[in-house]
C-alpha cells in the first residue's frame, strides 16, 4: 500500500429532496458524512453511502461509475457536473456539499429529471447518419484530414444534459435545440458522408441563433466539448449555405426508412407582423426610457456635477482704467472642458471708482442679453426687455430678477485679472 | 456568462449616459464615462465578432476578454489624454 496518510473528514452534505407524492416544491435535507479519502471519494460515491448508511429514500440515478455514461449528472455547488467525475476533494475543504437536479428539467424525484424534453430536443435535429449513397465499401475520414480535426472531440457527447443546465437561453427560449443537440448536429453537418445536410442545416439553424456565446456549456462539459464552437461553426455555415427561407416540415426531410422524431416539427418564427410590431413596442420603449433618463437624470445630476475648471483671464492693465467711470473692455479666452474646446471673447463691465473695483458680467439676469453701459444716464440698459441696473448692478427696471453679476477678480503686477468658468 | 451579461448592462449605461451627454453637454466627467462604457461594450462587442468569425479560436476565448478590454482602454486613455 502507498505510504499516503488518510484519516477520514467529516463532511456537511444538503441534498435537494422532491416527493412527488407528497408534492410541492421540495425542500433540502442536511447530511453529515466521515470521508476517509476525499481524492479517491466521488460525490457518487457519497449519495451510495448516504442511500445505504442513512436514508434508504433518496432517489439519483447513475450505471456506469466510470464518466462513460451519462446518467449521474447533477448540480454541485452551483455547478454541472458527473457525480461519478466530481471527488469531494475538487470541493474546498470545510465547505458544505450542496447536491441539485440539474436545472431546466423536471424533476421526478430528488435529484432525478425527466429527460424527455432533452432526448424530443435532440431527435428533432436529426441526429442519425444517412448516407449521401449507397456505399459498397466502408468510407472512412482520414485522422489526419481537416473534416476530421473539424469535428474533434465532439463525437463523445455522452447526453449527460450538464450543457442544457448551464444554459442560460435554453431556460428563456423554449424552442431552443441546446447545446447538445446542436452539437450533436455539427458532427453530421461537417462529415462529408452525410446525405442530410439540408434538411439538418435547415433544423439547425432555426434556433442556433438562441446562443448569446456564453461559454456555460463549454465550462461544465464533463468530455471537454465545446458545444459553443459547433453553434458558431453551424451559424458560419449560414454565410456558405443560403437557403430557401421556407419552415420546414417535419415528414417532408425525413429518409424513407421510419425514424419519425418524436415531439414538436420545426420551431415557428415570428411573421413579420409580428416581428414588427414587436420591433416597433422595442424602439418606443428604448426612446421613452432615453427620454426619461435624459429629464430625469439630468435634471438630478445636472448641479452635482463639476463645472468647466475655473481660470483667472488677464481683462487690461489697471492704469488704462479711468477712476470714476465704468468702462467696457473686452477679454478672450479658451474654454477646454472634456472632449470640447474652444475660443471665447465676453465683454466685463469694470466699474471703478476712487476706492472699490467692481467687474460685471455683461449679460442679462433676465434671459442672457448684453447689457450695455449708457454714460448718459449712468445705468446698465439692456436691449432686449428695458432692463436697468444702477451702477451698483441693483435693478431699477424691467424684469431682471437679481442684480448684474459680478466676477471675482485680482490686481497683480498692475494688471486685473477675473475669474471666469 | 459575465462577459455576455457586463455587456448587455454597459449598453443600458450607454443609453442613459448618452442621453445624459446630450442633455448636458460639455461635462467631464459625463463624457469620461460613456467613453468608457463604450470602450467596455465595443471590447466585448468585438470579441464576439471574431469568435463568431472564427478569426480567432474559441479556446482563448477568457483571453480575449482581457486582451481586448486592455487595448480598449489603451487606446481610449491615449484619446482622452490627447484632449
Amino acid at each position: 500500500m502507498t505510504s499516503r496518510e488518510t484519516y477520514p473528514t467529516w463532511r456537511n452534505i444538503r441534498i435537494f429532496r422532491y416527493d412527488p407524492s407528497n408534492g410541492g416544491s421540495g425542500h433540502f435535507d442536511s447530511f453529515k458524512l466521515a470521508v476517509p479519502d476525499e481524492t479517491t471519494t466521488t460525490i457518487l460515491d457519497v449519495l451510495l453511502r448516504l442511500q445505504r448508511e442513512q436514508d434508504a429514500t433518496l432517489a439519483f440515478r447513475y450505471a456506469c461509475r466510470v464518466n462513460m455514461c451519462g446518467s449521474c449528472a447533477v448540480v454541485i455547488n452551483g455547478h454541472e457536473g458527473l457525480a461519478c467525475k466530481t471527488n469531494v476533494s475538487h470541493i474546498p475543504p470545510g465547505k458544505e456539499i450542496t447536491i441539485r437536479p440539474l436545472n431546466h428539467f423536471p424533476v421526478i424525484k430528488d435529484l432525478v429529471v425527466d429527460m424527455d424534453p432533452f432526448f424530443s430536443k435532440y431527435e428533432e435535429t436529426l441526429p442519425f447518419y444517412e448516407p449521401r449513397q449507397e456505399y459498397s465499401e466502408p468510407v472512412p475520414i482520414r485522422p489526419d484530414s481537416q473534416e476530421r480535426l473539424d469535428i474533434g472531440g465532439a463525437t463523445e457527447c455522452i447526453t449527460c444534459g450538464c450543457c442544457v443546465s448551464s444554459c442560460t437561453m435554453c431556460r428563456y427560449h423554449e424552442g431552443y435545440a441546446g447545446p447538445a443537440a446542436l452539437n450533436r448536429a455539427f458532427t453530421l453537418l461537417a462529415d462529408s458522408r452525410d446525405g442530410l445536410f439540408d434538411q439538418r442545416l435547415a433544423r439547425a439553424l432555426e434556433s442556433c441563433y438562441h446562443c448569446r456565446t456564453e461559454f456555460n456549456c463549454t465550462e461544465v462539459c464533463p468530455k471537454n466539448i465545446s458545444a459553443t464552437r459547433a453553434i458558431k461553426y453551424i451559424q458560419r455555415l449560414a454565410l456558405k449555405h443560403p437557403l430557401p427561407h421556407a419552415p420546414v416540415s417535419p415528414t417532408a426531410v425525413l429518409p424513407s426508412r421510419d425514424r419519425v422524431p418524436s415531439g414538436r416539427g420545426a420551431v415557428s418564427t415570428p411573421d413579420r407582423r409580428t416581428f414588427l410590431r414587436q420591433a416597433g413596442v422595442g424602439l418606443v420603449g428604448a426612446g421613452t426610457v432615453a427620454a426619461l433618463a435624459a429629464v430625469g437624470t439630468g435634471v438630478v445630476i445636472g448641479p452635482a456635477l463639476p463645472r468647466a475648471a475655473k481660470q483667472w483671464v488677464a481683462v487690461a492693465a489697471l492704469d488704462d482704467i479711468p477712476t470714476g467711470g465704468v468702462t467696457t473692455v473686452l477679454m478672450r479666452y479658451e474654454i477646454k472642458s472634456g472632449l470640447y474646446a474652444g475660443q471665447v471673447s465676453a465683454p466685463v463691465h469694470v466699474s471703478r471708482t476712487a476706492n472699490e473695483i467692481v467687474c460685471f458680467k455683461a449679460s442679462c439676469p433676465h434671459l442672457g442679453c448684453l447689457v450695455r453701459w449708457d454714460g448718459l444716464s449712468g445705468r446698465f440698459r439692456c436691449a432686449c426687455h428695458g432692463g436697468n441696473f444702477d451702477r451698483d448692478g441693483s435693478v431699477l427696471a424691467g424684469p431682471p430678477p437679481r442684480p448684474l453679476d459680478r466676477y471675482a477678480f485680482k490686481v497683480e503686477s498692475g494688471r486685473l485679472f477675473v475669474e471666469v468658468y | 456568462m459575465w462577459a455576455w451579461l457586463w455587456q448587455r448592462i454597459s449598453a443600458l449605461a450607454i443609453v442613459v449616459l448618452l442621453a445624459l451627454h446630450v442633455t448636458l453637454t460639455y461635462k467631464p466627467v459625463i463624457q469620461l464615462l460613456l467613453l468608457l462604457a463604450v470602450t467596455f461594450h465595443a471590447a466585448l462587442g468585438l470579441r464576439v465578432i471574431l469568435l463568431d468569425f472564427n478569426l480567432v479560436a474559441v479556446k482563448y476565448q477568457r483571453a480575449l476578454v482581457w486582451g481586448l478590454m486592455a487595448l480598449g482602454l489603451v487606446v481610449m486613455l491615449t484619446i482622452w489624454s490627447q484632449v
